[in-house]
């Protein structure tokens, strides 16, 4: 079994060490473009969706509604989509609870 | 300072709070819905309206407290606090910049909301400091009390062993019918003499002992207080009209005991287990012989 520390890791390392096209090329362009991302790439039924949504100029919600990956994973590759541009975000988890207590979907709220 | 563009839009601004407030997802605001939204709501625009007209920034000391304070426990972020600065920020903005009349305000609302995130920010991190000691201390006690376990199962666990040992170490041997022996190994302290008192009463009750020889060969240290037990132990068992044989004095013993007075009236001692034996024998009217061939 792995720790949340490690699976933050996973996911932050995983996303700053990623390719992307040119035109993704800050915070703001790479958040929103996470979703599009997983729907591309997940396979199988049930994959369910990952949507982030950028707030105002510094701070962004994103909704993962996909039973695939623990919610310390998730966190790491939002701190991952900010640290790859130097930034350190400030992430905080929603009330309308986890996932990994059985909820549906988790919610974050991300600034930077 | 004229407020009166500010007062004049106050419902709208605190209806548009209210809607974007309850609007935000999995957030403590619309965990706790519109009526406490309505209040957060009222209660900023107030206190932006009292400072500007008292030109001061009282108010918003209060409304950050208020903020904090009563959305603890409610899952509240300092992104919901960003959120909320923001939110009335752009609402009053929006707000004044449709009445010409309120050009002058805009600095002044400037300076509040400034000093609203900055009372904000302050009182958040002392906020949430306080939630990780609390948590911090939680987990201490609970670490404590793992501990406090773990020695009180230890403390058990060496408890039932001394326990163990203490029996096994007060052995009472039937060697002859009649005569019992009991060697006492160890230190011999008032605990193991009440627990022998008692087990040699019984046994003596149980086999209609006769005569009871009590070998100290083996306690290393012999003074005035095991001496006093030892002598209660025999006079109790001699109640029950069963002679005591004390042996196994060893020199360095006999001469500790005469140094500190200790009265062995009415006790026989003698030197080896064997003479011991061998009395009580005698008393009994027995006697070991070789089996005629």
């Amino acid at each position: 079994m792995l720790g949340p520390a490690v699976l933050n890791q996973c996911g932050k390392t995983m996303i700053e060490s990623a390719t992307y096209p040119p035109e993704i090329n800050s915070i703001e362009t790479l958040l929103p473009a996470i979703g599009h991302w997983y729907a591309l790439h997940a396979r199988g039924p049930g994959v369910g969706t990952v949507a982030c949504e950028l707030q105002d100029a510094h701070s962004a919600t994103a909704a993962w509604s996909t039973g695939r990956f623990p919610c310390s994973f998730c966190r790491g590759i939002l701190e991952g989509a900010c640290t790859r541009y130097g930034v350190r975000p400030l992430i905080e988890h929603g009330t309308s609870g986890c996932r990994d207590d059985g909820a549906k979907t988790c919610i974050y709220h991300v600034s930077w | 300072m004229s407020i009166s563009a500010l007062e004049r839009s106050h419902s709208t601004i605190v209806e548009a709070m209210v809607d974007r407030m309850c609007g935000r997802a999995a957030s403590a605001f619309g965990k706790v819905g519109p009526d406490r939204c309505r209040e957060y709501a009222e209660a900023g625009v107030d206190a932006l309206e009292r400072d500007l007209a008292s030109d001061q920034l009282d108010a918003v000391r209060a409304v950050a407290y208020t903020l904090i304070d009563g959305l603890d426990g409610e899952g509240l972020g300092f992104s919901d606090l960003r959120f909320y600065a923001l939110t009335l920020r752009a609402e009053v903005r929006a707000a004044l910049d449709s009445d010409p009349a309120a050009a002058d305000l805009r600095v002044g609302v400037e300076q509040w909301f400034f000093e609203l995130l900055l009372v904000c920010t302050m009182r958040f991190i002392a906020w949430r400091d306080e939630v990780m000691q609390r948590e911090s201390a939680e987990r201490s006690v609970k670490r404590l009390e793992s501990q406090l376990d773990e020695l009180r199962a230890a403390v058990a666990e060496k408890t039932h062993l001394l326990e163990v040992i203490r029996q096994a170490s007060t052995p009472i041997a039937p060697v002859v019918s009649g005569i019992l022996v009991v060697p006492l190994v160890g230190l011999f302290d008032s605990v193991r003499a009440e627990n022998l008192t008692e087990k040699l009463l019984q046994e003596v009750s149980r086999v209609h002992a006769k005569t009871v020889i009590l070998d100290i060969s083996g306690v290393p240290v012999f003074d005035t207080g095991a001496a006093q037990l030892i002598i209660r132990l025999a006079r109790t068992v001699r109640m029950l009209g069963t002679h005591v044989i004390l042996v196994g004095m060893s020199p360095a013993n006999a001469r500790t005991i005469v140094a500190l007075g200790v009265d062995l009236a009415g006790i026989k001692t003698l030197g080896t287990l064997q003479d011991g034996l061998a009395q009580a024998l005698v008393w009994q009217q027995l006697r070991i012989g070789p089996i005629p061939k």
